[in-house]
């Protein structure tokens, strides 16, 4: 929030808060001390009191105007039928009447339930989405991750489909580490690949994993 | 004119509460309560009903949605000037509104207002208690809002226009009471300078 030059102590700050409200004895005493010694601060202060004014009149609301009166009130101190004069004032007047334009109240509250339940038809949409798309990804996700694509091969070999076969025995892998083996479904045969089906498995053929050491066993974190 | 304290009638905080749970009725009986006031500050701040009836509308949807962000039902009213603010200054700054007198008109009208036959000219001393103001006083008055500050602005529109409490200005706002007055002040001192050839 700005506070440009805030001075407390500025007379003028304590007569525009005069203006509004009781001031404390001694804020109010400073200030009547400081107007009583300098004209120009008491014509600053006049100042300042007559824009007060005038902002609360450009803001007053429209008055509800007799305008039977009003224009008998004009009537009566028109000079002759100098009609053209009239109709500046009668202009002048709607004008300001227009100080804040009416508010067809029962339309704009129309319009907001309108816009709220547009939103809420809207929020209620996603919220369905998430609800129906969220397992529908965890499930593809988990698809895919099961019999993921690798797109690692250099061009010209068959790219496998990498299926996670059963955890194999221990004494296949690393002491102590657990594995898979990494098969495919792939085109390659199996004394192509050089992989060791792991007993008891059978494929139609496998492939290589590209990126794993081995290119056989797969050692999980 | 101004109550320094704002309460919020328990029967308005049943309704926020039923609005925040997602009763849409009692939310339309908030929309009836505030529209007038939202409008009002709005169309202060951008010059046109249109704009400001646009604004408010979408004030009252975003509330809406984030209800559930208002801690307090007691406080939705000073919340939702917050966001009514704040969506007209965006919309202020983003569409590069313009105000229905064009300068050219103020300008000539203040240099008239200064010529020594100025007879148009407006001393407050003989109807500074009512009457109607003359149209360019009025499209002066009108620019001269225009070109202060919009934290000033508000705080003058939010508290001398509409008549808002202090404290709901600070809560508006976001800044202390003491501000609320220092920007107050500020404004009118500078429409005071923007406005000296109709003050008398």
């Amino acid at each position: 929030m700005s506070d440009e030059g805030y001075n407390p102590d500025d007379p003028l700050f304590a007569l525009s808060r005069s203006l509004d409200e009781e001031l404390p004895e001694d804020v109010r005493q400073k200030m009547e001390e400081a107007l009583a010694a300098s004209e120009a601060l008491r014509a600053e202060a006049e100042s300042l009191r007559a824009t007060d004014r005038l902002v609360k009149r450009w803001a007053s609301p429209p008055a509800d105007l007799d305008w039977g009166r009003h224009a008998a009130l004009i009537e009566a101190q028109a000079p002759g039928d100098d009609s053209e004069e009239l109709d500046k004032l009668d202009r002048l007047l709607e004008r300001w009447g227009r100080t804040v334009p009416l508010l067809d109240e029962g339309s704009f509250t129309a319009a907001v339930m309108a816009k709220v339940r547009l939103e809420r038809r809207r929020a209620a949409r996603s919220s369905m989405l998430f609800r129906l798309g969220a397992p529908l990804a965890a499930a593809a996700a988990v698809a895919i991750a099961i019999t993921g694509s690798l797109w690692l091969m250099p061009s010209g070999e068959p790219i496998p489909y990498v299926n996670y076969a059963r955890e194999l025995s221990t004494d296949r892998v690393d002491a102590g580490r657990p594995s898979v083996t990494v098969v495919s479904f792939v085109r390659t045969p199996v004394e192509q690949a050089g992989i060791t089906v792991p007993e008891g498995m059978s494929f139609g053929s496998v492939g290589s994993a590209a990126g794993y050491a081995s290119g056989r066993e797969v050692l999980l974190p | 004119m101004h109550t320094e304290v704002a309460t919020t009638p328990p029967a308005e905080v049943a309704l926020v509460q039923r609005a925040r749970d997602g009763d849409s009725d009692a939310f339309a009986a908030l929309v009836k309560r505030y529209q007038r006031r939202a409008v009002s500050v709005a169309y202060r701040l951008l010059g046109n009903i249109e704009d400001a009836s646009d604004v408010s509308q979408d004030a009252f949807v975003r509330a809406f949605g984030h209800l559930s962000q208002l801690d307090d039902p007691s406080r939705f009213g000073a919340w939702l000037m917050r966001v009514v603010s704040n969506l007209a200054l965006n919309y202020r700054r983003s569409r590069k509104l313009r105000m229905a007198s064009s300068l050219d008109d103020v300008e000539a009208a203040s240099a008239e207002a200064r010529s020594p036959s100025g007879s148009k000219r407006v001393t407050l001393g003989s109807d500074e208690n009512g009457g109607p103001l003359p149209a360019e006083l009025h499209a002066a008055i009108t620019e001269a809002m225009e070109q202060l500050p919009d934290k000033q602005r508000l705080a003058l529109i939010l508290f001398s226009v509409e008549g808002m409490p202090q404290k709901e200005v600070a809560e508006i706002l976001e800044c202390s009471i003491e501000l609320v007055k220092w920007n107050v002040f500020q404004a009118r001192r500078k429409l005071k300078e923007m406005l000296e050839p109709f003050i008398g």
